[in-house]
């Protein structure tokens, strides 16, 4: 081989390198080879004497890269170092596919850790805005909803039934406790003469009168919920059957009809009031529970709220009945039935409803606590407010976790890319040295 | 075993040819060929180790005829790391020299001292 063709041998296969190296590894090689020759030796014999210029080259340019990669620690000097070991030969390929599938898997770490991070960042940046500036608004249903449909009758009659166990489930022994209390009322006063009967002005009144006070019971029975908009016409049309019973503010007010017979238990004692022909006939157990009620226009009485402990109004096919319960710190249970229709709930001390049913035929609207349940014997629907949450606070605890799960995912990735990093260079340098081994020691 | 032991000792004899005075690589495959076998390919890769440890330093000289020359000259801290590889040779072959002294006048007299 001539010089020309070892020199331009060597420089094609030094080709990634920068110029200015293979410059230089180029000039000390003419150097040489010139000096060689000036002293008289062969052109063949010098070109034979430095060796094969393709294993010199590459040995080189390993070298080279470490040197590059010694003076200036960056990952593309490093991936160039290894890349040269490669060319070598001297990286066992079946130890590289582990590392590039470990590799793709450290990256992917570092995607959803970094995703995590900035979805937490936006995520509590957001909420933590809307809750203490109340901004960006935030429109989302806390709620998860189901919807069930049963088209066969037969399957649907069973579900009746079943619906019909569950509410009673629901309702549970306090609802339960409560309608018992209000019978037992009720028959101290069914047990009272019931002759006296006034038709026409007690249902005249008692229709101008139901329908506030229908809406006073939405109200306080439903109020502050979302499903307030679904109730009300359910319940007017049941209390309007209920004639005559209104709350106004603290105090029950009750126009007594034609066959309505009404039985109190006060925290004075108790009282049954009917309908007389003259007026209304009252039979309390003593005096200081007559002076808690309060008789006008002759037919209506009323009665502070505080005061009730149980209470039962009848009339025709009407029944509205209320108890509280003292070991509940004054839960007040409602029930309320009427041709049929029923309807059920539970107010605690402040006036919230804890629990609310009504039904009428297969029909039932059931809000209890967190969850609401329409059902009309064919299709379930079933709302479940996320318990003790709304959807911001929700929120805010899942962005402050991807956040903090995010920052030990990259945590993580970083302190393994360290790892690994050195690793690779401790790798690098015992194969570099291996080279300079075989290049000053086999060949020398 | 020759390869081995040369591996080693060959910067220490570079460095020590230097140390005699600058040099360009011909000259010192020339000089080190005369008393040890050298694969002239290599002095270069050498030369450039040597460089990167700082043990030499280089600087070019226009020459008469073709291109200029690379001449390589020892700094201070090569010659540092030559007396330290030095002394280190010396007792090394001090060593083997006092071990293979020992053995050979053991075989010769067969009368251990």
């Amino acid at each position: 081989m001539k010089q020309d063709a070892f020199i331009q041998k060597l420089r094609d296969e030094l080709g990634s390198l920068p110029k200015s190296t293979i410059d230089d590894i180029i000039a000390d090689y003419r150097e040489y080879i010139g000096d060689a020759l000036a002293a008289g030796r062969d052109e063949q014999e010098v070109i034979a004497a430095l060796g094969d210029p393709v294993k010199l080259a590459r040995e080189l340019k390993a070298q080279a890269s470490y040197r590059e990669w010694e003076s200036h620690r960056s990952f593309r000097n490093l991936a160039r170092v290894v890349a040269s070991i490669a060319g070598l030969g001297l990286l066992n390929m079946l130890l590289l596919i582990p590392f590039m599938i470990y590799l793709a898997f450290l990256t992917i770490g570092y995607v959803v850790s970094i995703g995590l991070v900035i979805a937490g960042i936006a995520g509590v940046a957001t909420l933590g805005s809307h809750q203490v500036f109340g901004w960006p608004p935030i429109h989302g249903l806390p709620f998860d909803m189901q919807i069930r449909s049963d088209s066969d009758d037969e399957k649907s009659a069973a579900l009746d039934a079943k619906t019909a166990a569950q509410d009673a489930k629901a309702a549970a022994q306090d609802e339960r406790a409560a309608a018992r209390d209000a019978q037992n009322a009720a028959r101290d006063a069914q047990d009272d003469a019931r002759d006296a009967r006034d038709e026409a002005s007690a249902n005249a009144a008692a229709k101008t009168d139901t329908q506030p006070a229908s809406t006073a019971i939405a109200s306080s029975a439903v109020s502050a919920t979302t499903a307030a908009s679904t109730l009300p016409a359910d319940e007017s049309e049941l209390l309007t059957h209920v004639k005559g019973f209104k709350i106004t503010g603290d105090t029950f007010v009750f126009t007594l009809n034609d066959d309505a017979h009404v039985a109190i238990v006060t925290t004075a004692g108790s009282v049954s009031i009917h309908r007389a022909d003259a007026g209304l006939r009252i039979a309390a157990s003593n005096t200081a529970v007559q002076n808690q009620i309060t008789i006008t226009h002759g037919d209506t009485v009323s009665i502070a709220r505080k005061d009730v402990i149980t209470f039962s109004l009848h009339s025709d096919d009407s029944r509205v009945s209320l108890a509280r319960d003292p070991r509940t710190g004054g839960h007040l249970y409602w029930d309320v039935r009427s041709d049929g229709k029923r309807m059920s709930f539970i107010e605690n001390s402040n006036g919230e409803p804890a629990h609310l049913s009504i039904k009428d035929g297969d029909s039932t609207v059931e809000l209890n606590g967190q969850e609401l349940k329409i059902d009309d014997g064919n299709d379930h629907i079933r709302f479940h407010m996320r318990p003790g949450s709304t959807i911001a606070s929700t929120g805010l605890v899942y962005g402050i976790a991807a956040l903090l799960g995010g920052i030990a995912g990259l945590l993580l990735c970083l302190w393994l890319t360290r790892l690994t990093w050195r690793a690779l260079v401790r790798y690098a340098k015992r194969q570099v040295d291996l080279i300079t081994t075989r290049l000053e020691g086999n060949e020398m | 075993m020759k390869t081995q032991l040369k591996k080693g000792t060959l910067d220490m004899c570079v460095l020590a040819v230097l140390a005699h005075g600058d040099s360009y690589a011909y000259e010192l495959v020339s000089t080190l060929s005369k008393t040890m076998e050298i694969s002239e390919g290599t002095i270069y890769p050498l030369m450039r180790r040597l460089q990167t440890e700082a043990w030499v330093s280089t600087y070019l000289v226009e020459s008469t005829s073709g291109p200029p020359r690379k001449y390589y000259s020892l700094t201070a801290q090569g010659r540092q790391s030559l007396d330290a590889m030095q002394s280190e040779w010396r007792e090394f072959v001090n060593e083997v020299n006092s071990v293979l002294a020992l053995v050979s006048t053991r075989g010769k007299t067969g009368d251990p001292q």
